[in-house]
């Protein structure tokens, strides 16, 4: 697939503030039409189960998996753990085990921001495991300084539309991740396309090369 | 005394018709229940619908019957039945033969096997959720002309996709109102 370069929605991207908002999204539209070439597609969501998401990502998709990674993270004031094994234990809990893959379509949201690259290379491999050749991953990286303390429940309202409510103050410091970092940490996946949007996130499509 | 006398005129009035057969009655909202205080391990069954409030380890089989698990219901088991609708907390497997509903109070960890699965806004869960496997054991039941009877063996009268609330269905046709189309 021809990588394409990321494109800017607006000069002056504004910043994340608390409430409730939408968003236009491109790399939705993208991936769901990646989606609709495979047959029997299966969907991987990272983040919490939101019905009306589950009713949308099941047109495409018969076969779902929630792993609810953003509750995990939120029942975990501290953050996820730093120490290798105790990370790796908690994703093979809260990730699928391998006969229910392969995945087509992974939903990251905004995780990765929570994830320091160690986590995220620790991620990138278990979710490897899950994929075959193209499968995509759909991840929102934060382009502004400061970002929720908590990921955010992102709700798909359609093929262009984003809607998501931010209801904790700003405070946590965005960590900033660019292109060449998602390549590094995520070294089985390569960055396909990205798309920069008003709000301070650039949506970031990732295949997998087998 | 109560014997007709012979010259009594016979009543010319007709008889009142027989009542009719006896026609299946609609089902009622009334439903067993699982009182809150109780606790049964083991595999529950029956051919009447069904209300957890209380707890239950093993298996419920109620093939072509509705379960609700309620506020107060506590249910470490896999769940056959025609609709569940979870208030309370499960662990373990769902299958619906025509959906599977999880209310905002909801909690599930556990795999979900329905043509339809909606998730109110504020339950949780985690697990898969498969729509197609229920979508073709409904195809295959309804080509059998069999009626949905048992556990898992999907059998809806609607179509999926025809659910008043948030549905889901099998990935066979373009979206409505969606813009992206299959090639």
């Amino acid at each position: 697939m021809k990588k394409t370069s990321p494109q800017r929605w607006n000069d002056a991207a504004s910043q994340l503030s608390p409430g409730t908002a939408q968003h236009h999204t491109l790399a939705l539209k993208y991936v769901l039409r990646r989606l609709l070439e495979r047959r029997h597609a299966r969907v991987l969501d990272l983040g919490a189960a939101i019905g009306s998401n589950v009713s949308f990502v099941g047109r495409y998709a018969p076969k779902l998996y929630v792993s609810d990674l953003h509750n995990t993270l939120k029942g975990r004031p501290g953050g996820l753990p730093k120490d290798r094994k105790q990370f790796e234990r908690l994703l093979s809990k809260d990730l699928p085990s391998d006969d229910l893959g392969p995945f087509d379509l992974i939903l990251a949201w905004d995780l990765l921001n929570y994830l320091g690259g160690e986590q995220m290379a620790i991620l990138g491999r278990h979710l490897a495991r899950l994929c075959r050749q193209d499968s995509l991953i759909f991840a929102l990286i934060t382009n502004s300084k400061e970002m929720p303390r908590q990921p955010i429940g992102f709700r798909i309202i359609d093929t262009d539309t984003l809607s998501y409510t931010i209801d904790s103050d700003l405070g946590r410091p965005s960590p900033l991740f660019k292109e060449s970092d998602l390549n590094r940490w995520l070294a089985d996946f390569e960055v396909e396309t990205s798309f920069l949007l008003r709000n301070g996130f650039q949506e970031y499509v990732l295949s997998f090369s087998e | 005394m109560w014997k007709k006398k012979e010259d009594e005129p016979i009543a010319t009035q007709p008889t009142p018709p027989p009542p009719p057969p006896s026609r299946p009655q609609p089902r009622t909202a009334a439903a067993a229940v699982i009182g809150p205080s109780v606790t049964i391990r083991g595999e529950v069954s029956g051919q009447e619908d069904l209300r957890i409030q209380g707890r239950i380890e093993g298996k419920v089989a109620l093939g072509g019957q509705d379960v609700t698990v309620g506020k107060s219901g506590k249910v470490q088991a896999d769940i056959h039945a025609k609709s569940i609708r979870i208030e309370g907390e499960v662990v373990g497997d769902l299958y619906g033969e025509q959906e599977i509903i999880i209310e905002a109070s909801g909690q599930v960890t556990g795999n979900l096997v329905a043509p339809r699965v909606i998730l109110e806004n504020g339950s949780r869960f985690k697990g898969s959720i498969d729509m197609e496997s229920a979508a073709q054991l409904t195809q295959a039941r309804s080509l059998q002309g069999k009626p949905g009877t048992g556990a898992g063996h999907g059998a809806t009268t609607a179509p999926p996709g025809a659910a008043a609330r948030q549905p889901t269905s099998p990935a066979t046709s373009k979206p409505p109102g969606d813009p992206l189309s299959r090639p």
